[in-house]
């Protein structure tokens, strides 16, 4: 029975800054392992979504369940218990600049599962390969890396505590096509290796098709669409048709 | 009437919202940071980071700016009390003025242009970055890890900073009167541990501790706060250093009047 229910489980997620209305009633499910990918245009909600999930931002209303178990309102111990289990890789890489970048890959290791120093850098080193990057850079500043070898670093962090849920927030924006694929099949590899549920945002469809099994779309702070990706190309929704084509012709209304 | 006392209002009421909304803001803020320097887990090497940080990179600015006050102190003293027997009134003047007011004020000051700045950009660099999100999902508590260690530094290494100013000050008071204004320096010395009272020393400490405080807390603050990428880092490093300043002056007042004022 516990293995039916879904691994996130989202019901009338509302959310709003002041007057404006970001989130307005989003349902919507992960199951264990499986990897779903919510679209959307800039500013549609997609960032605030995962920050409430991961209890950085609280929503005003609404419940956010994970392994069935409501996560909104939990004391501080229960919560920071329940957020050890996700990893996340931000946009930007958000990597920490004082930190070496074995440092920032064992970071969890160290400061949480208080692996010794020397041990939690064999392990970086590890994780560093696994994202394909030699050891070479492991003693470097993040600062002295390229883009999309931060977002290597920012992914090799992510999984190194072997988290059961990682976000993945624009993997692929800001890197060329090749090293987009690149990460996408990093993506697809680390997450399948530690059989976690991921739930990435993005506008990159290429890598939407790449690396979901679901596909979820957020527009005007709700769920208007969602299916498989083979769902996805016959699917006549036409918010999900004019998105895909990319055209700015159709029901979603851009706000210049 | 009626109109010009509701568009008065009316002026008065955005930023007014804005000032008292920001007040409970900061009020939270210190109780958070409270809260959390005295519940574990404590970062030890963060704070001996930020202790090195701020107390002895600080050294330098401090010397440099409390021997000058010190030697201008002497000059001026000797200026003017020429005319009723400078020669022990410089002494006493110059240790009074440097212990109790000069070394603290100064030190928090130039700390605060150092520090308090570094403190923003850093912080303000980590939030707009969301370094600062990132040490959430690593569940690290980013206030323990940000903030905590360097208000307590403060509140430790600036009363430290104040007393090797008192130290640098006296010295540099000493250099004028015996090198330039060739006083006796035998006289110099005993008159100034005759006069040297515990209570200067104390009040130089307490406001070391409290100047400690508002730098790191206005640093702190103002980063944790800044949004919108490079500019909200400068805007936030220039608050944390006005702020800072200004709310030294105005303490420093207020112990002052604490102390001396019976």
């Amino acid at each position: 029975m516990a293995n039916n229910k879904p691994k996130i489980e989202i019901k009338n997620l509302h959310k709003s800054f002041g007057q404006k209305v970001v989130l307005d009633g989003v349902d919507l499910e992960i199951n264990k392992g499986e990897s779903l990918v919510v679209i959307g245009g800039s500013g549609t909600g997609k960032s605030v979504l995962i920050k409430c999930i991961q209890g950085l931002l609280e929503p005003d209303e609404g419940s956010i369940k994970i392994d069935g178990k409501e996560t909104i309102g939990l004391d501080r111990e229960e919560a920071e218990k329940l957020y050890a289990k996700m990893g996340m890789l931000f946009q930007g890489g958000a990597l920490f600049d004082s930190l070496s970048v074995w440092e920032n890959v064992a970071f969890g290791l160290i400061e949480n599962q208080k692996m010794p120093r020397k041990k939690a850098k064999e392990q970086a080193v590890k994780y560093l390969r696994q994202v394909g990057l030699s050891a070479d850079v492991a003693d470097l500043s993040p600062s002295e890396l390229s883009g999309g070898m931060q977002k290597r670093v920012g992914l090799a962090r992510a999984i190194a505590t072997t988290p059961e849920i990682i976000f993945f927030d624009e993997p692929t924006t800001g890197l060329d096509p090749i090293m987009a694929d690149v990460i996408n099949d990093l993506i697809i590899n680390s997450v399948k290796k530690i059989g976690a549920s991921a739930l990435t945002i993005t506008h990159d469809m290429a890598s939407a098709r790449k690396i979901a099994d679901r596909i979820a779309m957020l527009y005007q702070g709700k769920i208007v669409w969602q299916g498989t990706v083979k769902e996805l190309e016959k699917t006549k929704n036409p918010y999900v048709c004019q998105f895909v084509k990319g055209s700015s012709q159709g029901p979603i209304k851009v706000e210049i | 009437m009626k109109k010009y006392a509701e568009n008065f209002l009316r002026a008065l009421g955005k930023p007014l919202v804005g000032f008292i909304s920001r007040l409970g803001e900061l009020s939270l803020f210190i109780a958070r940071a409270l809260y959390n320097c005295v519940t574990p887990p404590f970062y030890l090497k963060l704070l001996l980071r930020q202790m090195i940080d701020i107390g002895f990179y600080s050294l330098p600015v401090v010397a440099l700016t409390t021997v000058f006050a010190g030697m201008v102190i002497a000059l001026q003293t000797n200026a003017g009390f020429s005319s009723y027997g400078a020669e022990s009134a410089v002494a006493t003047v110059v240790l009074i003025a440097v212990t109790r007011e000069l070394a603290p004020v100064f030190s928090g000051l130039m700390v605060a242009g150092r520090i308090g700045a570094a403190m923003a950009a850093e912080i303000g660099t980590m939030r707009v970055t969301e370094q600062i999100d990132a040490l959430a999902t690593l569940s690290t508590n980013p206030f323990k890890y940000l903030v905590t260690p360097r208000l307590l530094a403060g509140i430790i290494v600036l009363p430290l900073l104040v007393l090797i100013g008192d130290v640098i000050g006296i010295f540099g008071g000493y250099t004028i009167a015996i090198y330039q204004l060739e006083y006796n320096a035998a006289n110099y010395i005993n008159t100034t541990i005759n006069e040297l009272a515990l209570i200067d020393i104390t009040t130089g400490l307490i406001k070391g501790a409290v100047f400690g405080f508002i730098i790191a807390l206005m640093g702190c603050y103002n980063g944790y706060k800044s949004k919108g990428g490079a500019q909200g880092v400068g805007s936030a490093t220039t608050n944390a250093v006005v702020s800072s300043s200004i709310l030294i002056l105005i303490f420093n007042y207020i112990i002052t009047g604490m102390i001396f004022t019976d």
